[in-house]
């Protein structure tokens, strides 16, 4: 056999590894869609968008498939099966010709539209469910390392847009249901999901940034109060509002062992279920306290994923 | 002459002096010891008690007794004090107190944010000890209507004056603006707080002058309820 020969049979059988290759990928993709049409839990459905998605993101050797889609469409898949599962359509991936897009709508909210974004910047795999007109964040999502996390600011954002502020505090209600919907589906597998001022609770304390507070923003807060006939309160560690008859929200300090302070906010209600961003939205003049003085009432709250 | 017999002339009366400081003693004590505020109200200054409570005119002061009491007042002042802002808290439920040494109150005027001190309250002689500048000033924004136009005229100026820096935007504007805004956030406060004064006074006295009166009547009101009480 000639050099030539040799060389040709070595193309030949690399070419051979390459197609095995190709087609073994190409039936992994076929076997994972097929799970993820098929699957009836949420770690099925998850895992099998996770497996899709790591599958797009090898390189076919010699075939490329005619069609590619990026991650975003798998986890936008994902978003809209999820709550399939559980027999509610709130997400719809359909676009106005009624054909499969790489957005989200939620029925009820004709001016939402979302979509999946990721940071390049991050070294953690997760996607960011964004807003397309407001370009606002909401939410991190993360199916590898399994965490959820609502974006604080985005919500406070979204509500003090101009879209947000034609929303009633029902919509928004409605809205932030949803996304607890969501969370409580992930819970049953294992995700980690933090719901910050989503959470009601009134053992829910949400820590500000900044240690300090000056008495500037307090001074506001106590003219807005006392203009809006809300009851406000000094307290030896901060202050109270009695926003209503059933809810309080409280601005205190709490040193820590090391006699570092932290200011806090936290709603307190005779029900249970009011939240710090029902309190946002259903205050207008409070929203736009906090929102004016966001530099030092921001909520100390994942830094690294939600930066600025 | 002998100086003696004279210096033993006086043992009675030293034994009558020494017997009623020691009388005044005991009773204070027992007084203090049976929870009988009256009577250690009446032992502190017996004339004003008589002419107050008992309408007597012209009674008999007893400082001489009384000035005994004067190094254990701040103590008796704390085991008086929680009968007394008790009744305080049920005629004047705005006024709230804050024991600055023992057995001094001061008086604090509401539980918002900065909520002014009115002065001190006076445990032994049952009395508001008002601060004038803080009470003058409550005085003047509630019977006063153009103090009222005064503040409103004076935020007003503050607005415009922000209007025409933020227009002209001449160098240093932002730091003109911003020490407007301080400006306006003061006499925001100021107004809020004297708002929230009026605002309790009209709610629980009516009117400054009821308030007034009220206040000054808290000796023989806070004895009589006692009176009431005891029968």
């Amino acid at each position: 056999m000639t050099i030539v020969g040799k060389q040709t049979l070595s193309n030949l059988n690399d070419f051979q590894k390459e197609i095995h290759h190709d087609a073994k990928q190409l039936l992994d993709f076929d076997n994972f869609y097929s799970i993820f049409l098929k699957s009836k839990t949420v770690s099925e459905t998850v895992d099998a968008v996770g497996r899709l998605i790591k599958n797009n993101q090898s390189h076919y050797e010699q075939f490329n498939p005619l069609f590619h889609y990026d991650n975003s469409f798998w986890i936008t898949q994902l978003f809209v099966k999820l709550f399939r599962l559980r027999k509610l359509d709130y997400f719809s991936n359909l676009d106005s010709n009624q054909e499969i897009a790489n957005c989200l709508r939620i029925s009820g909210f004709p001016s939402l539209e979302f979509y999946f974004s990721t940071n390049s910047q991050l070294t953690k795999d997760g996607f960011y469910l964004r807003e397309k007109n407001l370009q606002i964040d909401l939410l991190y999502l993360d199916i590898f390392n399994k965490d959820m996390f609502i974006n604080a600011d985005g919500f406070a954002n979204l509500i003090n847009s101009r879209i947000g502020k034609n929303l009633t505090a029902v919509d928004v209600k409605t809205l932030t249901g949803i996304f607890k919907t969501l969370a409580k589906i992930l819970g049953e597998d294992d995700f980690s999901v933090d719901l910050n001022l989503l959470q009601s609770g009134n053992n829910q304390m949400l820590p500000l940034s900044k240690i300090d507070l000056p008495a500037i923003v307090t001074d506001q807060l106590f003219v807005l109060a006392q203009s809006r006939q809300k009851d406000i309160f000094a307290l030896d560690n901060g202050f109270q509002i009695d926003f209503n008859e059933e809810m309080s929200l409280y601005l205190i300090q709490a040193i820590d062992s090391l006699g570092h302070s932290q200011w806090f906010f936290k709603v307190f209600d005779t029900y249970d279920q009011w939240t710090f961003l029902d309190v946002l939205t259903k205050y207008n003049w409070f929203l736009k306290w906090y929102l004016d003085n966001l530099n030092y009432l921001k909520i100390a709250y994942r830094d690294d994923l939600f930066p600025g | 002459m002998n100086l003696h017999i004279v210096g033993d002339n006086k043992i009675p009366i030293l034994n009558n002096l020494i017997n009623s400081k020691i009388d005044y003693l005991n009773s204070i004590k027992e007084a203090i010891d049976e929870h009988n505020y009256l009577l250690i109200y009446e032992l502190l200054d017996s004339a004003r008690y008589n002419e107050k409570i008992r309408q007597w005119p012209h009674a008999d002061p007893n400082y001489f007794l009384s000035n005994m009491t004067e190094t254990i007042q701040p103590e008796l002042s704390e085991f008086l004090a929680s009968k007394l802002l008790s009744f305080i808290r049920v005629h004047f439920p705005f006024l709230y107190f804050r024991e600055i040494k023992t057995g001094v109150y001061e008086i604090i005027f509401g539980r918002w944010p900065s909520a002014r001190t009115f002065g001190i309250l006076d445990i032994i002689r049952i009395e508001f000890i008002f601060d004038e500048v803080a009470v003058n000033e409550l005085k003047n924004y509630m019977d006063n209507p153009k103090s009222v136009e005064e503040q409103n005229a004076q935020l007003n100026e503050l607005h415009r004056a922000n209007q025409l820096y933020a227009a002209k935007k001449r160098s240093g504007f932002e730091a003109d603006i911003e020490r407007n805004n301080l400006a306006i956030l003061k006499l925001e406060k100021d107004r809020a707080v004297l708002q929230l004064e009026r605002e309790q006074i009209e709610k629980y006295s009516g009117s400054f002058q009821h308030f007034v009166d009220q206040a000054g009547n808290l000796y023989v009101d806070y004895l009589s309820e006692i009176q009431k009480e005891n029968k």
